[in-house]
């Protein structure tokens, strides 16, 4: 559903031109849940933000569903890391955002994010993680078809992300939904994905795509299983090296 | 709270017995600079008579109206300018060079355009709370993070409703400090324009009794537009409180 062809992209400061990207080409299969994990600094946000459609990229384009597109759209919408929700509007508030029809039930969206008996709480009363899962129903409120999350759990505790990854799974599972994670957590991203896109240092390029060969449900047990730990091992070498 | 209260009300009451009581040990003139009691009768007086309450209804009503002509104009256009940040890049220059000229600096013009009165008066307040409600708008509109802009693109949102959902709401805060400062230069402004250029309003009473040499009048004059002058920023810190619910614990 996803196609990111050979996209190049650099920045350019008042001194010199930083090159951010070179070359990336993958494919992201309808209902496929897919990380790309990098170093930090590698151009891993620069890229979300080009298949979103923030940016445009030098080179190469992004194409969903067999068109090129180059705006940001209803069809692909974007997790991040920091606050996103609305902060002057209440919990239901922000996620009929993007409904425009006013009386239209949310209700299963709050049972989905778990965040029964929140509907009138400001985004500023919400732990970090409800944050997360607001932004979340948010988003499917409008059913896109794709869901950029960067880095969505990166400010949480450990016990809480954990939490969410498990939720997150439920959710794609009952929604049907394509998913691509920007992620600096490898047990995150094997936790999670179908697929791992390793990044290289800057410019970032494509090391190694990695198929994560887990069935779906998981459980957190598959994280002392022995072909985790071996992919575990197999990432964390490429990103050091 | 009860307690918090009674403690700045005896602050007050202190300063007034100091006031009174050094009468009792130096030999001040007390035409020249009345003790509180003669004050107070004479505060009586201007109640019992109306005349005061009448000029403060002038003052307030003239505050009311160019404040609010001043707040209709500047917030709009500093959220326009916020989004549209090329022409706000146009015309910063013009507005920085308009903004410190104080608002009695425009009085004589004031007069010279609009004659002695309310039209002078309200051009005056115009200007006096225009530039601290503009720049503060401005400063939120142009501080709405990237992160809320992407959203917003997104979402697809149309522009009415970046506008009104988004830009509006995310600026209200700051908007409500320009208006604090704002309904506070208001008041001085329209006391400013009323002391040269008015025939009524609290300003033009105390200088009314200067000319009379009425110096407890002058002093009760002064004490009303203080008091005013409070009442008009307590009403809008209350009304922020109502309009920003999320800011609140």
């Amino acid at each position: 559903m996803l196609k990111v062809k050979n996209i190049s992209h650099d920045f350019n400061d008042k001194k010199a031109v930083i090159p951010a990207l070179k070359n990336i080409d993958f494919t992201v299969a309808e209902k496929e849940f897919v990380s790309i994990i990098g170093p930090s600094g590698c151009g891993k946000t620069t890229l979300l933000n080009i298949i979103a459609g923030y940016i445009q990229p030098n080179e190469g384009h992004v194409v969903i569903h067999g068109k090129s597109t180059s705006h940001p759209g209803r069809d692909r919408i974007v997790i991040n890391q920091e606050n996103d929700l609305f902060d002057w509007m209440t919990v239901s508030e922000n996620i009929r955002f993007g409904i425009d029809d006013t009386v239209k039930n949310i209700d299963h969206l709050i049972s989905l994010a778990h965040l029964n008996g929140f509907d009138a709480a400001y985004p500023a009363h919400l732990s970090g993680g409800m944050k997360k899962r607001a932004s979340l129903a948010r988003a499917l409120a409008i059913d896109p078809r794709l869901l950029l999350m960067d880095e969505p759990f990166g400010s949480l505790d450990y016990q809480t992300k954990e939490k969410l990854q498990i939720e997150l799974l439920r959710i794609w599972t009952e929604t049907d939904k394509t998913i691509v994670l920007i992620t600096h957590d490898i047990e995150e991203a094997i936790f999670l994905s179908d697929t791992i896109i390793v990044l290289s240092e800057r410019p970032a390029t494509i090391k190694k795509t990695i198929t994560v060969p887990f069935d779906h449900p998981r459980t957190i047990g598959i994280k002392s299983h022995h072909e985790f730990i071996v992919i575990r091992d197999e990432v964390r070498r490429l990103l050091a090296s | 709270m009860m307690y918090a209260m009674a403690k700045k009300i005896l602050v007050i009451l202190t300063v007034i017995l100091l006031w009174q009581s050094a009468y009792e040990i130096f030999p001040i003139n007390t035409h020249l600079i009345p003790p509180p009691t003669d004050i107070a009768l004479s505060f009586i007086d201007s109640l019992k008579t109306g005349e005061i309450i009448s000029h403060l209804l002038t003052s307030l009503g003239r505050v009311i109206i160019g404040f609010s002509i001043a707040a209709i104009v500047a917030i709009p256009a500093a959220l326009l300018l916020g989004y549209y940040e090329k022409i706000n890049a146009l015309v910063e220059p013009l507005i920085e060079v308009l903004r410190p000229i104080p608002p009695i600096a425009w009085i004589p013009i004031a007069i010279l355009l609009f004659g002695l009165g309310n039209d002078s008066a309200y051009f005056i307040i115009f200007l006096g709370s225009f530039f601290p409600i503009f720049t503060n708008t401005l400063f939120g509109a142009t501080s709405l993070p990237q992160i809320y802009k992407n959203t917003a693109l997104s979402f697809e949102v149309s522009r009415y409703a970046f506008f009104k959902d988004i830009l509006f709401y995310f600026s209200l805060p700051y908007i409500f400090t320009g208006l604090k400062i704002g309904i506070g230069m208001a008041w001085m402004s329209v006391i400013a324009a009323e002391l040269v250029g008015a025939q009524s309003g609290l300003g033009y009473f105390i200088q009314m009794n200067r000319v009379v040499s009425q110096i407890d009048k002058i002093i009760v004059g002064m004490i009303m537009i203080g008091i005013a002058g409070y009442v008009l920023n307590t009403s809008l810190s209350y009304a922020e409180k109502i309009a920003l619910p999320w800011k609140q614990k």
